[in-house]
């Protein structure tokens, strides 16, 4: 009896893992196959598509970076007269509002919106839902304080609104300190993965491609019939992402609109990273599973690859189940079945890495990017996956006692910003 | 600061070059036909044949697809796709034959652990000359292109 419970267990956990590999081989070979045909040419069809934009920054404790990403906004090709750029100091201890302060003096189009104590350092989400009744553009654009955006960025991101389906536009994150070390440039790995290919396939594909939150922006009317962002989220971007799905607009997601970001880097940031991205998106699997099941905004297709990326950071934790289940059965059960169904373990330990890229898809990216040697890190790419199975189950234990226990953060969950980067690597 | 700023702008130069650079690295789709036949062909000796465990088997033909779909497509000649193709193979018979054997030799010393550490330890061995090879094959097929130091 306990040999059936526990096969029926492991078949089910393996069709799991099997349902998500197939997934992203679906994907990376979609990409590869589409890499000759240009991707929806919004920049060609609405090239003098220039709404009123406001460009917001949220920064707590940012002295580091906040100038970098300030002097850039200076230099960007948009029309000024169209642009509206706002800091919002959340409460710093530094000298983050001063250094705004200084680009706000020089640069009319440039304010800066200061919360003190009292008011501020409630998180991401509350800042920038503090900022939203000072902006006057159309379209709303998100920048992190650590981030280097393209000097055309904000075109590339604004023409998908041409479009009155599409509610946001995200566009892609490329880590700016990639050399500094081995940690850097796996995580380096995982976003070419995650937006070279997981990205640009569920965009040519129709499906779900996710608002991140940064390098990014929603169309004003959306964000305010939405209410803003929701404050209590931990991962308010998957959350704006199917609140805007399920109000019936779309995410487009432009790989030309190329930013650049600090990426951690060290393995203990990595865990404090990845334990709230983790955290949050279980937290929004919960809030929106039932929604997106019974939704009728929302095509088949969109349903079954929301209900896939809602649970996609419950994977480490299925796969150390069935790592577990499958000790006793190998004792007591070893038949040819069990080891065909082993070997979806194989794949899946290289195929959920950090931003649950696999293995093929990060290879399939890399190469797409003309990199050559950053292929031969990629078999290095288990140890990040090892390293999220606790992070993951950590995250799942302590969401479900803090369900139970009714409790709520809202603070800044930040990740350490070092202003670090200036290099890129292109092979 | 002005050597700064001109190696950022050389940032934006290097992805805006990215597009070219993807509309270069145009693959051959036809190259699939051969490709997976000769996969279909390596596949079925092993699943069918009695070469190989049937674990093993089930390595190769996951491996065969993976090579075929993922590196067929791209540019580059067909004879030496099917070349890393067949080695790949060669490679892959060799790595499961010899951790197949590891295992029984030291299986028959000390049973009980052995098999414990197996079961933990072989999912990552089973995959690990499939993800090293398929990463170096990408290495071959694709176009370098140069370093970039922005400051």
């Amino acid at each position: 009896m306990i040999v059936e419970i526990l096969e029926a267990v492991y078949v089910t956990l393996s069709v799991l893992i099997i349902a998500y590999i197939v997934r992203h081989f679906v994907f990376a070979f979609t990409v590869l196959k589409n890499s000759d045909s240009p991707q929806r040419a919004f920049r060609t069809e609405s090239e003098g598509y220039r709404p009123t934009t406001s460009v917001l920054i949220p920064a707590c404790d940012e002295e580091r970076v906040i100038g970098r990403i300030l002097q850039r906004m200076t230099e960007l090709t948009y029309p000024k007269d169209k642009l509206q750029i706002i800091v919002i100091n959340d409460a710093s201890k530094d000298h983050t509002g001063e250094i705004a302060d200084q680009f706000s003096k020089s640069y009319p189009y440039i304010e800066v919106l200061h919360r003190n104590k009292t008011e501020g350092r409630k998180g991401k989400a509350a800042a920038l839902n503090a900022a939203i009744p000072h902006t006057n553009g159309e379209i709303i654009l998100f920048f992190d304080s650590d981030y280097y955006p393209q000097k055309d960025i904000l075109e590339k991101l604004v023409s998908p609104f041409s479009d009155p389906e599409v509610g946001a536009v995200q566009g892609r994150v490329t880590v700016l300190n990639e050399p500094k070390n081995l940690v850097t440039r796996l995580v380096s790995l995982e976003r070419i993965g995650g937006y070279r290919v997981d990205q640009q396939a569920r965009e040519s594909l129709g499906l779900i491609p996710q608002f991140g939150g940064t390098v990014g922006g929603v169309r004003r009317i959306v964000l305010e019939r939405l209410g803003g962002w929701d404050e209590s989220a931990l991962a308010e971007d998957t959350d704006l992402t199917f609140r805007i799905y399920l109000a019936g607009f779309k995410v487009h997601y432009n790989n030309d609109a190329e930013c650049y970001e600090e990426a951690v880097e060290s393995w203990r940031a990595y865990w404090k990273q990845r334990y709230r991205w983790s955290r949050g998106h279980m937290q929004c699997a919960f809030k929106h599973l039932a929604n997106v099941i019974t939704s009728r905004k929302l095509t088949v297709r969109e349903k079954i690859d929301g209900l896939l990326l809602l649970n996609v950071y419950f994977m480490p934790v299925l796969v150390l189940l069935s790592w577990i289940v499958c000790i006793p059965l190998f004792f007591l059960a070893s038949s040819q079945w069990f080891l065909m169904l082993w070997t979806s373990m194989s794949i899946s330990l290289y195929s959920f890495v950090g931003n649950f890229a696999p293995f093929f898809e990060v290879g399939v990216g890399a190469y797409l990017d003309g990199r050559t040697r950053a292929h031969w890190l990629i078999s290095l790419l288990i140890f990040t996956f090892l390293y999220n199975i606790p992070i993951c189950t950590k995250a799942f234990i302590d969401l479900v006692f803090s369900k139970l226990l009714g409790k709520k953060e809202l603070y800044w969950h930040k990740t350490s910003h070092l202003g670090n980067g200036k290099g890129y690597i292109v092979n | 600061m002005d050597s700064e700023e001109k190696g950022r702008g050389d940032i934006a130069d290097a992805s805006a070059n990215n597009s070219a650079a993807n509309s270069q690295r145009r693959g051959s789709s036809w190259h699939m036909i051969p490709g997976f036949s000769a996969g279909m062909i390596a596949s079925s000796v092993f699943l069918f044949g009695s070469l190989t465990s049937l674990e093993s088997a089930a390595m190769l033909t996951i491996f065969n697809f993976l090579f075929v779909f993922l590196i067929f497509p791209l540019r580059g000649n067909l004879p030496l796709k099917l070349l890393t193709l067949l080695m790949g193979n060669v490679i892959g018979l060799a790595w499961n034959g010899l951790f197949s054997f590891s295992a029984n030799v030291i299986a028959i010393c000390m049973e009980p652990v052995f098999n414990t550490l197996y079961l933990i330890l072989s999912p990552f061995l089973n995959l690990i000359w499939i993800v090293s090879y398929w990463s170096i094959c990408l290495t071959i097929f694709s176009e370098s292109k140069e370093w970039k130091e922005v400051d």
